[in-house]
């Protein structure tokens, strides 16, 4: 197993993740949590991840194809891995396509999949920021607001009234960022 | 003694500290794996190899005198230093006639109070105990001198250390006197009789000197110590004159080795005899090699290719998971291929046969060096750091495997400099990838040309600051040590500071062409000229600049040529752009893919369905 070139498999599919490849972000941030203890079946997932990627290696990233402001996306996941962090992911795009993504483990444990959202949605509003800190001085004209779209309706109703409730009162000024 | 302070976080900046630090670490580990004693006696060990290092000569001290020797005047005397853990024999003095005056334990270093007692580890007890009454049951270490010294000294061992403890031959007798290891005081009894039979006869003298007491600072003496301890009284050695006696007279033995032929395993034997299945161990039939499958395979076997070599070398260990090891043999040969072919030193390089392409690269590099005016050469200065140099060779490839280009690096050995002195900031920010994007996303929508280029030894375009005095050198095979040194006035690869000044140096070139830094990311620049508007992202030396036209880009192009020398990489290495789709569509199209991925990490990790 100390054989196995673990660390330049998933080394190298990182620079795929960061270079091109939205698609893989999560499996990856995800082999990466074993590059100590690796078993046979992580070895088995990276194959399976290089496999994925032979088959679909004529997909790019295309842009200007159509016409569509940047707009951003926003996703966490159940807390459905042992480690019970949510997992929070984001993507951003200017004319549908991709230009800034990412997929991380969020820093604390969530009560609910709503203050999971939240969390994300604060993490996917900074990067949003910080994009359109970038943008201004390229575009000419001041750009319109940012769409971010956000799958849980709680999520949406905390973002749009910061009203306090019984089951968020302990969601502190940090993740309020986004109101 | 001068006292600095680093940074905190920062233990490269005290080298010399860290580095001794890691030496006692080895020895530490050195002498408690192979006295198999518990590492909680680390501490001893650690003491043992801390005077250890103060008997011996340094480096730091000329004329191979010792720490020591500068402390007290004294040469400390290393013969017969006892082996850390050896068994020892301690006097037990509360045991009545008839019982076993002894009682066994391990020698675990010399006291650092007193000259005269021993630190003792007790099994039984599993503490340590300061004793003074030891008899050394083997004898001690050989210890043999640095040539022109009078002699290597051999302590007698009468018997082959396999064979049963026997009594000594008689002629032996006047060289093996028994002897108590420590001052001999009056009120102690020189010799003691061997508190059980197996106790094996030859004792060996030993005599460590008076001032070899180690001289190390403190240490928190938790340990107990025996009541018997009496009060030191230093008096000569009468049987000093046995010893000198009994080592001179003994020839030195060589040390025993092996003579065993290792041989590697039957499912070793069998792979390297093509019969290997890659499918695992348990596939093999269940049968123990006949004598002559063994006689085949001789450790004076002829390694076939460099490839199985690396083989050889990763199955040397035996706790690997075989069969994963057979699955992944390809993909370790290919790595190896991939990784193993550039020399790593200057000795290793002149001796390959392509020795004439690697020179004229190495004169190549030097005169490039020498055209951008890196160094001028000075007298040696003296109280200056002197950073030292080396090259770096790297065999460049096509895609098909075949040599492009033999390539040398002068570099300088960055780790030698010292923070505040010879550099100062090292921060050096590139384009995020997400800003990348984002210029092609916006190139794309507007129609803009695309062009990417790289600086060509961007690095040396880097000037230092005149606080940044740089010794260097000079390079191997390029002047001799110590006379000459180059005074450096560019920076370097290598250098702590060198992608900073090459950043520093851009910025200003580029603050000189109308350039803004963005807020956003300090790796990407741009430029309104009336309506325009330029965007140029730089990742080191690699650049993407995108504008309206193809002929204001060449305009900067040129602009920037004429200061540092480029290499331009046209518009089709980021991003391809599909012109039927424009036309058919009206939309402009753009697709960037990783060729690298693509092409390259199949190729390292091939992937068998």
């Amino acid at each position: 197993m100390q054989k196995i070139p673990y660390r330049k498999a998933v080394g190298s599919l990182m620079y795929a993740t960061v270079a091109t490849r939205p698609d893989i972000t999560f499996a990856i941030s995800t082999l990466f949590q074993f590059l100590d203890n690796l078993g046979h079946i992580h070895w088995e997932a990276v194959k399976h991840v290089f496999r994925y990627l032979a088959g679909t290696k004529t997909h790019t990233l295309t842009y200007g194809n159509e016409r569509h402001n940047l707009t951003g996306f926003t996703d966490a996941d159940g807390s459905s891995q042992e480690h019970r962090h949510a997992i929070s992911g984001y993507a951003f795009f200017i004319d549908r396509g991709a230009v800034s993504w990412a997929s991380k483990k969020q820093e604390l444990i969530t009560l609910s999949t709503a203050e999971a959202e939240y969390v994300a949605a604060t993490h996917t509003a900074k990067e949003c920021i910080w994009l359109r800190r970038l943008m201004e001085p390229l575009f000419s004209p001041a750009p319109t607001p940012t769409t971010l779209y956000c799958d849980n309706q709680a999520t949406l109703h905390l973002a749009a009234e910061d009203n306090y409730h019984a089951r968020t009162k302990h969601i502190d000024i940090r993740y309020h960022f986004i109101c | 003694m001068e006292r600095c302070l680093t940074t905190h976080d920062t233990p490269q900046h005290n080298g010399i500290a860290e580095s001794l630090n890691c030496r006692l670490l080895e020895q530490v580990q050195a002498i408690l794996n192979h006295s198999g004693l518990p590492k909680t006696l680390w501490a001893k060990a650690l003491h043992f190899a801390i005077w250890l290092k103060n008997c011996t000569s340094t480096h730091a001290l000329s004329n191979s005198t010792t720490p020591l020797e500068k402390l007290t005047g004294n040469k400390p005397n290393l013969s017969g230093v006892p082996k850390w853990g050896q068994t020892v024999w301690i006097h037990s003095g509360t045991s009545s006639k008839l019982n076993a005056c002894g009682v066994e334990a391990k020698w675990v270093g010399f006291d650092i109070d007193s000259p005269h007692a021993h630190r003792i580890y007790w099994l039984h007890k599993n503490s340590v105990s300061m004793e003074r009454n030891i008899k050394f049951t083997s004898p001690t270490t050989t210890v043999t001198f640095y040539p022109g010294a009078p002699r290597a000294i051999t302590l007698p061992a009468a018997a082959p250390p396999a064979l049963p403890p026997a009594p000594p031959p008689a002629a032996l007798r006047p060289l093996t006197v028994p002897q108590v290891m420590c001052r001999p005081s009056p009120s102690v009894p020189r010799a003691m009789p061997p508190a059980t039979p197996s106790l094996p006869p030859p004792v060996t003298a030993l005599q460590p000197q008076t001032p070899t007491h180690p001289p190390f600072a403190t240490d928190s003496r938790e340990e107990e110590m025996p009541e018997e301890e009496e009060p030191p009284t230093p008096t000569p050695a009468p049987h000093r004159k046995g010893k000198a006696k009994a080592k001179s007279a003994l020839p030195p033995q060589p040390t025993r080795k092996s003579t065993r032929t290792s041989k590697p395993s039957y499912y070793i034997t069998q792979l390297f005899r093509g019969k290997g299945t890659t499918t695992g161990r348990e596939e093999e039939p269940a049968h123990t090699p006949s004598a002559a499958e063994h006689q085949w395979y001789h450790p004076d076997w002829t390694r076939p290719s460099a490839s199985s070599t690396f083989l050889a070398a990763n199955f040397a260990n035996s706790e690997i998971d075989y069969s994963f090891v057979a699955k992944t043999t390809e993909l370790i040969q290919i790595t190896a291929n991939e990784l193993g072919d550039d020399p790593k030193t200057l000795t290793e390089v002149q001796s390959q046969p392509d020795w004439p392409k690697w020179q004229e690269a190495m004169d190549h590099e030097m005169k490039t060096l020498e055209d951008a005016g890196t160094w001028t050469d000075v007298p040696q200065p003296t109280n200056k750091n002197v950073v030292s140099s080396k090259w770096v060779f790297r065999i460049k490839h096509k895609a098909d495997g075949t040599i492009k280009k033999y390539k040398a690096r002068l570099v300088a050995c960055g780790f030698t400099q010292r923070f505040g002195i010879n550099y100062f900031d090292t921060y050096s920010p590139v384009a995020r990838l997400a800003s990348i994007r984002t210029i092609l996303a916006i190139a794309a929508r507007n129609d803009w040309e695309i062009n990417t280029f790289d600086f060509n030894g961007a690095y040396l375009n880097g000037e230092l600051n005149d606080n940044e005095q740089i010794y260097m050198e000079p390079p191997p095979r390029y002047g001799n040590q110590g006379e000459i040194v180059k005074f450096l006035l560019k920076s370097l690869y290598g250098l702590k500071q060198a992608g900073r000044k090459w950043y520093d140096t851009l910025v200003h070139t580029l603050a000189d062409l109308g350039f803004h830094i963005s807020d956003a990311d300090p790796g990407v620049f741009y430029a309104h000229d009336r309506d325009d508007i330029t965007m140029l992202a730089s990742h080191v030396d690699d650049c993407v600049i995108t504008r309206t036209s193809k002929e204001l880009i060449a305009d900067y192009k040129q602009h920037l040529n004429a200061i540092f020398s480029l290499t331009d990489l046209g518009s089709h290495t980021l991003a391809t752009r599909d012109q039927n789709h424009a036309r058919s569509t009206g939309m402009h199209y753009l697709a960037i893919t990783n060729h690298l991925y693509r092409d390259h990490s199949r190729s390292l990790f091939p992937i068998r369905r």
